[in-house]
């Protein structure tokens, strides 16, 4: 079994996204200058002041990227509980499913899974205004079809196993078999999930801001960033790199952390062939 | 005279662990030779190591010459010439070894093309030829049939016409009853030993089970752990074993026999 | 003890899988059901097991029928009547170490109510013991165990409940040789030891000879014949029956 320590994707992907974190609570309380302030002169370049320099309304650019963060980080956790929550539910009924019932979710789920996210966050945010909840909960909803999926297909494969059969012969209830057997079998590979929908959700949310329906000012995302850097992007370069070297460097950090989380539990809970 | 003759043929892992080592046999035209080992034993993969089919991640050694030729040293492409057209191999489970999306008509028929020469228009006559001499009832419907639609002896029966559609010096029959009932794999057997008998074909039967080598093999050799333990005659080896683990082998097959013998013979026998 | 009586059943609705199935697993009698794939013989388990119900006809447990419905009757039933499955690999649940699966049957089935805490683990260390391995066992995992010891651990867990009846489905077929012998010793040795009735579903004959007594023997979902192990291995009068004993491949023409 192969200690943490010798996990090399997953310490660096923990460290990494704990870079994130610590990044998007500091600037709960404290970025180098607030968002209202405008005395950075536009555009200007780096400088010990302005460490990435300013936007075009002269606000600083490394508190609104410190912003960024917190924001991907709100949308990656939060969308993706409401993902577990709400597609994992779905999932588990829908692995008990039999028969007929079992039919009837498999052609729910697939309809689900073909409906695209940006429409449902369109037809959400034409609801309720656009909004960081909004697209937190378009997102969320579009995830949990990946969940409910994923949840389903875990849950049929445990319950073909022989030892869910010794656990009725036991006398086990079914509640209490999801609780100690099935559940068990199934968290780390959702985890594992969680960590690249936390990527996904970060993407999708850069994608809904970039269209102008994420979050309006001053939640402005990496996204939000991004489009607006699209008039500035020959004259100040460095408003379009960092935000998306952000959110490249937010991906590749969860995607480490889930091969890396994979990876553990790989080695800890390999059936024999 | 000998057509295939193994020395010392060592299959190692890249760490360094060797799975199979000193491994001598030798086949000559017409022999039938059986493998006898359980899960782990390399039976398998000396049987991979011959037509050299073995996973990248493991290295053979040694020498595996087939009518002079060292099949260890020559490119690929001279390996997949021989493949097919000298050495065929069958394996366990036929479900993974056709091509499920294909007809089995149309699987025959590449072999058949290929290696046969047979033209587009004699192809069908040529499908159904091959059907009937492995004793498919129905050639016509398995022939349109997909992998999945035909019984577990039949798909068997269609995997050895497929390795016979290159007509082979040597077929390697790797575990192909274990998968089968009881009487379907009888008739098997009994296929194969008609086969291999009509076309003068040397065999190489590797199996777990004793009694079933015994159907079809004159000798064997007995492999635990990567090595050999004992060979012979199958007959030396049923009645008199030297090694623990072939006398192991040989009671357990005896077990049934045993006790239908003292029911035969009236003795009182304890079940228990 | 256990009898079906004119049992039918279909996992479909349209084809049976079985019909007017009637046997008797008496106590003391080991029953041997054999038969090939399709025969039947597993879904005989899993009705006697309660996984499923008949589609007609009955199944009686000491001479009343089988109600799953009465919580009471089930746990009284499941004590009783255990089981172990074909595959060592399938039938220990990876994530549970080897006390907590041993002991899942005496929590379930309210055997270690009110009894104090390390009576459990001192139960499954007796079980561990009877089936040849030591308590060092306990905290380890499934994957630490071979094919061989996993059955072990399983037949364990079967037996913690002291049941009457045990059924063993194909349980040594996956097995090497060597553990295939030492299992069936097993076996032999906990029946003795406490008067457990067998019932083996197998395909392969040569384990049912070795260990049952009577013998049911099926195809296509019927008991085609049936009788002690002596008639029906050393006089056998159904066809199939005969074709099955023709098949088996034999030592003795070389010996």
């Amino acid at each position: 079994m192969r200690p943490i320590s010798r996990n090399s994707k997953l310490l660096s992907g923990s460290i990494l996204v704990a870079f994130f974190f610590f990044v998007a609570i500091i600037s709960l309380t404290w970025t180098p200058f607030k968002l209202d302030d405008m005395s950075g002169g536009r555009l200007s370049s780096p400088s010990w002041r302005h460490f990435l320099g300013t936007d075009t309304l002269g606000r600083d650019q490394l508190s609104r990227v410190m912003i960024g963060a917190r924001i991907a980080i709100e949308v990656g956790f939060l969308a993706v509980l409401i993902g577990i929550l709400v597609g994992g539910s779905i999932g588990i009924i829908a692995g008990f499913a039999r028969g007929k019932w079992d039919d009837l979710f498999t052609s729910f789920l697939d309809t689900l899974i073909a409906f695209p996210t940006l429409l449902l966050a369109m037809l959400i945010i034409a609801a309720r205004g656009s909004s960081l909840f909004s697209g937190i909960l378009a997102i969320g909803l579009g995830i949990s079809s990946v969940f409910a999926r994923v949840t389903r297909l875990l849950v049929k494969s445990v319950l073909s196993r022989d030892f869910i059969t010794a656990a009725r012969v036991s006398g086990t209830t079914w509640p209490r078999i999801t609780l100690i057997h099935v559940i068990p079998n199934i968290w780390p590979t959702l985890l594992v999930t969680s960590a690249l929908q936390i990527g996904v959700a970060g993407l999708a949310e850069a994608s809904l801001s970039f269209l102008g329906l994420g979050a309006p000012p001053p939640n402005d995302s990496w996204g939000s960033l991004l489009q607006q850097a699209q008039n500035t992007v020959y004259s100040a370069p460095l408003s379009a790199i960092v935000p998306g070297l952000c959110l490249v460097l937010f991906v590749i950090s969860v995607n480490l952390l889930a091969d890396g989380i994979r990876f553990h539990f790989d080695q800890n809970s390999r059936v024999a062939p | 005279m000998n057509i295939l003759n193994i020395q010392a043929l060592r299959i190692s892992s890249e760490a360094g662990v060797d799975l199979v080592s000193r491994v001598d046999l030798e086949l000559s035209a017409g022999a039938r030779l059986g493998i006898l080992g359980e899960s782990g034993s390399g039976k398998s993969l000396t049987a991979l190591a011959i037509t050299r089919l073995l996973p990248p991640a493991l290295y053979s050694s040694g020498s595996i010459n087939l009518r002079g030729t060292e099949l260890l040293n020559v490119s690929e492409k001279e390996m997949c010439k021989i493949r097919g057209s000298k050495i065929a191999i069958v394996f366990q489970d036929p479900l993974t070894s056709l091509d499920p999306l294909m007809k089995i008509g149309k699987q025959l028929s590449l072999p058949l093309s290929r290696y046969q020469g047979v033209k587009r228009s004699g192809l069908r006559v040529a499908v159904e030829a091959a059907l009937n001499e492995v004793k498919i009832t129905d050639p016509k419907r398995v022939a349109h049939s997909y992998p999945h639609e035909i019984s577990g002896g039949e798909r068997q029966r269609v995997a050895l016409a497929m390795a016979l559609a290159c007509q082979p010096e040597i077929l390697i029959a790797d575990e192909i009853t274990t998968s089968l009932d009881v009487s379907i794999a009888a008739e098997v057997l009994e296929l194969l030993d008609l086969l291999v008998r009509t076309r003068n074909m040397s065999l190489i039967f590797i199996s777990h089970d004793i009694a079933t080598v015994s159907q079809v093999a004159d000798d064997a050799i007995v492999m635990q752990a990567g090595v050999i333990v004992e060979r012979g005659t199958i007959a030396e080896l049923i009645r008199n074993p030297q090694d623990p683990y072939t006398k192991k082998l040989v009671r357990s097959a005896l077990n049934l026999e045993t006790v239908l013998l003292n029911i035969a013979q009236g003795t009182p026998h304890d079940f228990l | 003890m256990i009898s079906f009586n004119a049992v039918d059943f279909s996992y479909t609705g349209k084809s049976p899988t079985l019909s007017d199935i009637s046997f008797e697993i008496a106590p003391g009698r080991n029953l041997g059901i054999v038969g090939e794939s399709g025969s039947g013989k597993s879904t005989i388990m899993k009705l006697a097991l309660g996984l499923y119900r008949p589609g007609k006809g009955e199944i009686q447990y000491q001479g009343a029928p089988l109600n799953f419905a009465d919580k009471a009757i089930a746990k009284g039933y499941r004590r009783n009547v255990q089981a172990i499955f074909q595959d060592p690999y399938s039938s220990l649940d990876p994530r549970q170490s080897i006390l907590r699966a041993i002991a899942e049957p005496l929590n379930s089935l309210g055997i270690s109510d009110g009894k104090p805490k390390d009576w459990v683990a001192e139960q499954v260390k007796q079980a561990l013991y009877e089936v040849g391995l030591d308590d060092s066992a306990l905290s380890r995992y499934p994957r630490e165990f071979s094919g061989g010891q996993r059955q072990r651990i399983a037949i364990a867990r079967a037996l913690i409940s002291q049941p009457r009846i045990l059924l063993a489905d194909e349980p040594v077929s996956s097995l090497d040789v060597t553990n295939r012998e030492l299992i069936l010793e097993l076996l032999r040795k906990l029946r003795e030891k406490h008067d457990l009735t067998i019932a083996v579903i197998s395909h392969d004959l040569s384990i049912i000879a070795a260990l049952c007594d009577e013998i049911l023997v099926m195809n296509r979902g019927r008991i085609v014949e049936r009788g002690t192990s002596e008639l029906v291995l050393g006089n056998p009068r159904h066809p199939y029956t005969k074709r099955l004993l023709k098949a088996i491949p034999r030592l003795s023409a070389h010996r």
